[in-house]
């Protein structure tokens, strides 16, 4: 039975909407619940950096709501997490948690991360790797899965485009400063919804008395978030978001493409589907 | 030339991110920016001086392979230093 580390979070008002947990508090959960498995069961975090010279970089996110959970409705929830090395040369570790409340489980996430090799700079700069044979022999065989995880965002994205009705695209201009970043001064992948949703909610402001459906979006919250990232943003990036909005049979979803506003060649940054 | 320094280096540079140095090439650039920020040059070059393959050099966008550094640069010319990836 593959291992699970399970724990309490106390839930406070900061970590909610009016309908449902924020995207970027599960986020945040979800990072936090992963970095608890990995120390509670194989190495933590700063071991993983130092001593392994490892580093993680997260390429896609899933995140599902189920079960109903408001502010009101708990105390505090449960987090179960669990880890699997995933792919035919171990390139990917993945993470699902769960957290749950009175109604059961209320939101599912599924990550997967890529390791680098550190190259041992101050920068913390470093390439794709294979994760090591001493950190696979972590892991136990029901934690091995020689299956690759696959992003499911190129093909949503194909059938929104092929399938669905787009409704109008805009763009929002977003700043990288120091609180979106972790230690590197790269951003803290969460931080990368949050720029999602805001460019959501101009969206809305925008284009809502047009479209008076895309309200939805606010009142009745969102129901999947789907991601995948293809490079960093850094401290000072001026990031463009190009949303496009879609109506596929009675679901809304938000396409996000999020790059640097002065193109550099590189492509975008990251892609986030949100699908109410 | 004007080097342009982004996000995962601009602590390494005192957070000046457009920085003019002498030189007539790209690695003469380089050269100049690393003398000027030491910590730079630990953080861009490995033990025998060449640039770490997590960073990619491109001169007015153009990116350049390591054994392109010799190209010439005027004081017009624009230098990117772009961290491919960081990790922790």
């Amino acid at each position: 039975m593959p291992r699970s580390s399970t724990y309490e979070v106390v839930l406070d008002a900061s970590l909610f909407t009016p309908t449902q947990l924020q995207t970027t508090a599960v986020g945040r959960l979800a990072f936090q619940a992963g970095t608890r498995w990995m120390r509670d069961h194989v190495c933590s975090h700063r071991t993983l950096v130092s001593e392994h010279q490892v580093g993680l970089v997260l390429w896609a996110w899933q995140l599902e709501y189920e079960q109903p959970l408001r502010f009101l409705d708990a105390d505090e929830v449960l987090v179960d997490v669990r880890a699997r090395v995933r792919g035919p040369k171990s390139s990917q570790l993945e993470m699902e948690m769960t957290l749950s409340g009175p109604a059961g489980v209320a939101v599912r996430t599924r990550a997967a991360s890529v390791p680098l090799r550190l190259s041992g700079d101050l920068a913390l700069s470093g390439a794709p790797t294979t994760l090591p044979d001493s950190l696979v022999a972590a892991f136990h065989d029901d934690e091995v899965e020689r299956s690759p995880h696959l992003s499911p965002v190129r093909r949503l994205v194909g059938g929104f485009e092929r399938d669905g009705e787009r409704i109008a695209s805009d763009t929002t201009t977003f700043r990288v400063h120091r609180h979106h970043c972790e230690v590197a001064d790269q951003w803290y992948w969460v931080e990368s919804l949050g720029f999602a949703g805001g460019a959501r909610e101009e969206f809305v402001l925008r284009h809502g008395r047009k479209a008076p459906e895309l309200r939805r979006a606010m009142t009745e919250g969102i129901r999947r978030v789907d991601v995948t990232w293809l490079r960093a943003g850094q401290l000072w990036d001026l990031l463009e978001v190009r949303t496009t909005a879609y109506r596929q049979g009675r679901e809304l979803a938000f396409v996000h493409e999020l790059g640097l506003a002065d193109e550099d060649g590189g492509g975008p940054y990251a892609i986030v589907v949100e699908r109410i | 030339m004007i080097v342009k320094v982004r996000g995962i280096l601009l602590r390494f540079t005192d957070y000046e991110n457009e920085i003019e140095v002498d030189g007539s090439t790209v690695r003469e650039g380089l050269a100049a920016l690393t003398e000027r920020y030491p910590t730079v040059g630990e953080v861009l070059m490995d033990r025998e001086g060449s640039v770490r393959a997590t960073h990619l050099i491109a001169l007015n966008g153009e990116q350049l392979a390591l054994d392109e550094l010799d190209r010439e640069a005027t004081e017009d010319d624009r230098v990117d230093i772009v961290t491919a990836v960081s990790g922790g």
